[in-house]
């Protein structure tokens, strides 16, 4: 594993824009690093990220059919009293769900670690699965990158198959914060996947979401609701006026109430106590815990917190560094610290996507500091050798 | 090397652009004709289609219904999905029935034409609309549950499925409240 420097693809800022990838600069700093790029081996690939990324999906699907059954940790998760079962049923009955990402920390040595599953409302895939992929083809073309540099990226032939899953008849509703650059773009590019799949779809702003007398969803055109992807977190959907219709609405929902038992950090400690020394976990103990206080170099993060929010680094039991935020209401998780991949002065994660239930793609971002914010950068890589 | 992830030539975009959502969002969809569901044909009158119009839909919705009406053997296995009283036991001709032997379907609760149809006179839809490419017409059920359903017939056998019907909301807001300050929801 390695970064190397190559020249910027000329006319890349409008390639972007042409396609409506706008959000290549955020908040007023650039974000898709079209220069660089991180070069793995086959092997690196396949036994350090893509083989334990597929591990770690089916180690925490093993996981989820435990929490339901568990009162206490439903409690530990924080999952509403009066949404327990919605989520519990949504497993049993097996609803169906799209995808996620790992953020993994590896460095080329050693195994990568779980940092944490983002699988409710996971962002970045546009960058990952289409804007990656043409950079690599455009540098290939361009003689920039040898002939057979390859990507660990199926992504996107992944998702069309995923939503080929789904049934086609109703409308494929697409709910997002449309406000949002990023958020929308990354709706519009799922929904583009689900058209190339044969549905039919339509967007609609989360707050434009109504329900009708019988206690359906409708869209803005009065039409039920029978099919819902939301890129909104469900944590918060679970403690929003509008929770009470969701188990009488009929809507089946992507990603289904089930993931927000995954992508909640208290399926950190969760995945420790079950799988304790595993070489792709940290250990990681809910904040109260004793046993946390075993932990001198940790991180502490709230169990809902996106976007690296109100996280804390610990080093020697001192705290070193904290992120501001609004999050941390429902209780912290600390988890052991690793090493990040650090050059040029920056450190890099790895955005590992699972689409379905399959390993598929990986995409990197970089942030000048070792908590991974919205101000980070997308890099993109390539697999040589 | 053999590349084994990525071919040679990268993933398409269906839609053009992801910013193409300001189109879908803001929709020329006003005035593409809809879907409407109406229980009656007097229902379908008061809405501003011509009555003859919605009586002779009506008429067909009937006919397409006992084709393809979804199909119990039993009485009870009907009315444990569409609910008590709300079936009957149907003998003649329908599509894939062998032999004289009845069955049971739910009754028929509505029909969804298009909304393209407030638009026309009862000749023009006798002489265009009928046979053009946005004719719209399909029986409707109404689950136990409340679901509404249309029926089709696939390989003999009856398929139902939900419709996105038209209905009438009453409150909106209900979620996206929680972290409006934030601004961004993803991760």
């Amino acid at each position: 594993m390695k970064r190397i420097a190559l020249p910027e693809r000329e006319n890349w800022r409008e390639a972007a824009e042409a396609v409506g990838f706008g959000f290549h600069e955020m908040y007023g700093e650039p974000y898709w690093v079209d220069d660089a790029a991180f070069v793995f081996s086959l092997a690196e690939v396949e036994e350090a990220i893509e083989g334990p990324s597929q591990d770690l999906h089916d180690m925490c699907m093993d996981l989820i059919g435990d929490i339901v059954r568990d009162e206490k940790l439903l409690e530990r998760l924080q999952v509403p009293e009066d949404m327990r079962d919605l989520v519990a049923e949504s497993w049993r009955r097996g609803d169906r769900h799209l995808y996620g990402r790992f953020d993994l920390a590896y460095d080329g040595t050693g195994p990568a670690k779980l940092l944490e599953y983002n699988a409710d409302t996971p962002t970045s895939i546009f960058e990952a699965a289409y804007f990656q992929y043409n950079w690599l083809t455009d540098n290939v073309a361009r003689g920039a990158l040898p002939e057979d540099a390859d990507q660990y990226n199926s992504i996107q032939e992944t998702l069309v198959e995923a939503f080929g899953a789904f049934p086609k008849e109703p409308i494929f509703h697409f709910a997002c914060w449309t406000e949002s650059d990023e958020d929308r773009g990354t709706a519009a590019y799922l929904m583009d996947c689900a058209v190339q799949a044969g549905h039919r779809t339509t967007m609609l702003d989360i707050r434009d979401i109504g329900v009708d007398a019988e206690g359906r969803f409708t869209d803005t055109e009065d039409r039920v609701i029978d099919l819902l992807f939301k890129l909104y977190p469900w944590e918060d959907m679970l403690r929003e006026p509008f929770a009470k219709h969701l188990s009488t609405a009929g809507a089946m929902i992507v990603e289904p109430p089930w993931k927000t038992l995954l992508s909640n950090k208290g399926i950190l400690p969760l995945l420790w106590d079950r799988y304790a020394g595993h070489p792709n976990l940290l250990p990681s103990y809910f904040a109260d815990d004793p046993q946390a206080a075993t932990l001198r170099d940790a991180v502490r993060k709230p169990l809902f917190s996106r976007e690296g929010e109100n996280v804390e680094v610990v080093k020697d039991g001192k705290v070193v560094e904290t992120t501001e935020g609004s999050y941390g209401s429902e209780g912290y998780v600390v988890q052991g610290w690793t090493e990040l991949f650090q050059a040029e002065g920056a450190y890099a994660v790895l955005g590992s996507w699972v689409v379905g239930d399959r390993a598929c793609g990986l995409g990197m971002r970089e942030d000048r500091s070792a908590i991974t914010r919205n101000l980070s950068r997308f890099v993109p890589h390539i697999i040589l050798e | 090397m053999r590349r084994r992830f990525t071919r040679k030539s990268p993933p398409i975009l269906t839609l053009g652009t992801i910013a193409a959502t300001g189109l879908v969002l803001s929709g020329c969809g006003d005035e593409e004709p809809r879907e409407v569901l109406f229980s009656t044909p007097q229902q379908c009158a008061e809405s501003g289609i011509d009555t003859q119009i919605c009586e002779a839909e009506y008429q067909q919705a009937l006919q397409t219904h006992l084709q393809s009406a979804p199909k119990y053997d039993a009485m009870e296995a009907c009315e444990a999905e569409y609910g008590e009283g709300r079936c009957f036991e149907s003998g003649g001709s329908a599509v894939g029935q062998q032999g004289g032997g009845g069955f049971f379907v739910p009754f028929m609760t509505g029909y969804v034409l298009s909304s393209a149809l407030s638009n026309l006179s009862y000749s023009r839809y006798r002489s265009d609309y009928r046979y053009g490419p946005s004719y719209v017409n399909t029986p409707v059920y109404r689950t136990r549950t409340g679901n509404t359903v249309t029926s089709t017939i696939r390989d003999g056998q009856s398929v139902t499925r939900p419709v996105n019907v038209n209905t009438r909301t009453v409150s909106r807001s209900g979620f996206g409240g929680r972290s409006s300050s934030r601004g961004f929801f993803g991760g």
